[in-house]
């Protein structure tokens, strides 16, 4: 049973305009910064909201179909629905919030009790289930939204931002169960985000929505690799260029040029790891990087073990070096520098038809990728009967997001992740940067913290 | 300790300024003397004399059917009446907000002329009515309960609409998400939301209904053991023989400090958010 929207809905100004397709057992991130749409996109799923034009379809049902005036109330859509601020009723115990829905679909008051104890269990809050939602704490309650939405046997789930309001330890924890238990959901699960790292982490598939418009759909690994807007460039950490390439030379809308091994030619958007950068001093360096450019020093901020610089000249750039290149190389805001890259490290690929790539935008620094984000969490969990004893095992990953997702996908028996100690960004860099992990919640260290 | 931090507080320019304490002195004064008169003035050796005449008790018990039905009344009209003052979105629902405040500005002596001129013998609807009921509505037991329920009904609809209007639609919309109706929304999750409110309203409608005077005197009448309320009946003894009336006080003046001190902890006050 799939989920397909496609369709528009206007609201003022504002216009959502999507296309999109959740199949069967997949997790679907809808990313995007606040104002896009996405929360729009999540009502028009539930039946909160009227599409203006087009249809919204659940498997063999049709939800929403304004040319043939079909509209199904939310009563009958069979879609659960965890809200941001979990929306429990504040006069009910925890049992009877998750037998309400039961209770709605006509289920006798006990079997609804003794379905909603069974969710409670299955999700490991069953100690919870005489407590009102005021005596919850905030992962606590939204695990048991959670429970609600599941109790009523949904045929698809849609997440609205479900972490967003949690500190980043309870973050962690929850992150690590919802993984679990969307990976054990058999309809398609919406996931509404704004945070990246909530999205790789727990979907399959994201789409980018800005303004309203679907600007990029694909696998993770898609969208980290070959980001089409600086938004999502700036999500993922890249250097982003756009220009047009000819017999891989690219040259890049504003000045300079970029040579490629790819061989896309016409309009084409260009991106590079901050790592993908060697630094150099003095002479022009001979050096077999086909792509050698000069630039000047901006700025110098700390980022884990590396030192991110931002240095301006054709265009501007993000390259990442080691605190000891730094020093023998006396590197500092002015000084004239020479970076270079390797044409392999230079991807490049059709962008959209209309450049999206704007020149201030383009001065925005970037991060290293998401996936190379380096990151410390400790993951605890049980093995097999181990659960029943309540023996908890437990494991420290440092190393990267990449490396966290991998060893989160081997843990079926995951229970919870505790002690997200820091994914490391860069503290000083431009508002942007910063500005998207303050709105993660991730903590940002101090420069040099830990040396 | 306590006293320093209090001079401390004065010298930081925080305390009470010292042009505002007669006023204020003046105005806990007036409103506590009246109150203290009346029990000073009770004829409390004739408390058992004017207590055991018939009339009183069936004052009382008027006073009380009467109001706890304009009450009933009032939540059975208002608190549909304040969903849709809350919750309709048409034009000319500001205007309707302002119609159904208006008992709660208009004198009572008027409402009770109103209530003549739409329900009397001769009023726009005094015809249908006599048939209805066989008599005039007039000076009978039910036009007591209307007469309140018109002055009353407003202060629960005000407090009703206002829990409405502010109550969380998010959490309605969890619920329709979960496959209730809109009657169940209604009934078992809305309406228990907002039961503070309507507590609250009821309590204030009912002191209201209790104590009404002016529009029951008028429509009701002041007929002693039919339509003689507590209050009506004050009027009477204190023409009669007013050195009594005070007696006639008191049980309208326990009611109301045993109202105020049971329901002020528990309802009447802010709901705090969860």
């Amino acid at each position: 049973m799939s989920l397909t929207v496609d369709g528009t809905v206007r609201r003022g100004d504002f216009e959502l305009a999507v296309s999109i397709t959740a199949k069967p057992g997949e997790v679907l991130a809808v990313l995007g910064p606040n104002g896009a749409g996405k929360s729009t996109l999540l009502r028009i799923v539930a039946g909160l909201l009227a599409l203006d034009e087009g249809t919204a379809v659940l498997g063999p049902l049709v939800l929403d179909d304004v040319k043939h005036n079909v509209f199904v109330d939310p009563q009958h859509r069979n879609v659960g629905v965890v809200f941001q601020d979990h929306r429990l009723f504040p006069h009910l115990r925890v049992l009877d919030n998750v037998a309400f829905g039961p209770r709605s679909r006509g289920v006798h008051k006990a079997s609804a009790r003794v379905a909603a104890r069974d969710w409670l269990d299955r999700l490991a809050i069953g100690e919870l289930s005489r407590r009102y939602p005021r005596e919850l704490s905030g992962g606590q309650a939204q695990r048991v939204a959670l429970a609600r939405a599941l109790a009523c046997d949904p045929a698809a789930l849609l997440l609205d931002e479900p972490l967003a309001a949690l500190d980043v330890q309870t973050r962690a924890e929850v992150q690590g169960e919802l993984r679990e238990h969307l990976g054990a959901f058999a309809g398609p699960t919406l996931l509404v985000t704004h945070d990246p790292i909530e999205a790789l982490l727990l979907a399959q598939r994201i789409v980018v929505l800005e303004r309203g418009r679907v600007v990029q759909e694909g696998s993770p690994a898609e969208i980290t690799s070959r980001p089409l807007t600086p938004y999502v460039a700036r999500l993922v950490g890249m250097n982003l260029y756009s220009g047009v390439s000819a017999n891989h030379v690219v040259a890049l809308d504003g000045g300079g040029s970029l040579v490629t091994a790819d061989a896309a030619d016409g309009q084409v958007l260009v991106a590079l790891r901050p790592s993908a950068f060697t630094i150099h001093v003095g002479q022009p360096p001979r050096s077999s990087a086909r792509n050698i450019w000069r630039a000047r020093v901006a700025s110098l901020a700390p980022l884990g073990d590396r030192i991110r610089i931002t240095a301006e000249g054709d265009q501007v750039a993000t390259a990442d070096v080691t605190a000891s290149a730094v020093a023998e190389l006396d590197l500092a805001p002015g000084r004239e520098v020479w970076l270079a890259a390797k044409a392999t490290d230079v991807i490049a690929y059709p962008g959209p038809v209309s450049p999206a790539v704007g020149p201030d935008e383009r001065a925005v620094p970037q991060a290293g990728t998401l996936e190379s984000m380096p990151v410390s969490v400790t993951v605890r969990y049980w093995a097999g009967a181990q659960r029943a004893a309540g023996v908890e095992q437990e494991t420290v990953v440092a190393g990267t997001v990449g490396e966290l997702r991998a060893v989160l996908a081997g843990r079926g028996e995951l229970v919870k992740i505790s002690q997200v100690a820091s994914f490391l960004v860069d503290g000083q860099q431009a508002g942007d940067t910063t500005a998207l992990y303050e709105d993660a919640e991730v903590d940002v260290l101090p420069p040099f913290a830990g040396g | 300790m306590s006293r320093s931090r209090a001079r401390a507080r004065r010298k930081a320019g925080l305390g009470t300024p010292a042009v505002i304490v007669p006023p204020a002195l003046i105005g806990v004064a007036f409103l506590l003397l009246p109150t203290i008169a009346l029990l000073v003035r009770t004829p409390w050796g004739d408390l058992g004399r004017i207590y055991r005449h018939q009339q009183v008790w069936t004052a009382v018990r008027i006073s009380v059917e009467s109001s706890l039905e304009a009450t009933a009344a009032s939540l059975v009209l208002g608190v549909p009446l304040a969903w849709m003052l809350a919750r309709l979105r048409v034009p000319g629902m500001g205007l309707a907000r302002a119609i159904v405040t208006i008992p709660l500005v208009l004198p009572p002596v008027i409402g009770g002329v109103a209530l003549f001129s739409a329900l009397g013998r001769h009023g726009l609807l005094g015809k249908p009515i006599d048939g209805l009921l066989g008599h005039p509505l007039p000076f009978t037991y039910p036009a007591i309960v209307v007469a309140q329920t018109f002055v009353a009904m407003p202060f629960l609809v005000i407090t009703v609409e206002g829990a409405f209007r502010t109550a969380d639609r998010g959490v309605e919309e969890a619920a329709a998400t979960l496959g209730a109706s809109r009657g169940r929304i209604f009934s078992r999750v809305t309406l228990p939301l907002i039961l503070p409110s309507i507590v609250a309203g009821s309590v204030l409608c009912w002191a209201r209904a209790l104590g009404e005077f002016g529009a029951t005197l008028l429509f009701g009448g002041n007929t002693p053991g039919r339509t003689q309320t507590l209050p009506t009946a004050v009027l009477t003894v204190f023409n009669d023989n007013p050195a009594d009336a005070p007696a006639l006080s008191l049980p309208l003046m326990m009611i109301a400090l045993v109202v105020l001190g049971v329901m002020r902890d528990k309802w009447i006050r802010p709901v705090a958010a969860s």
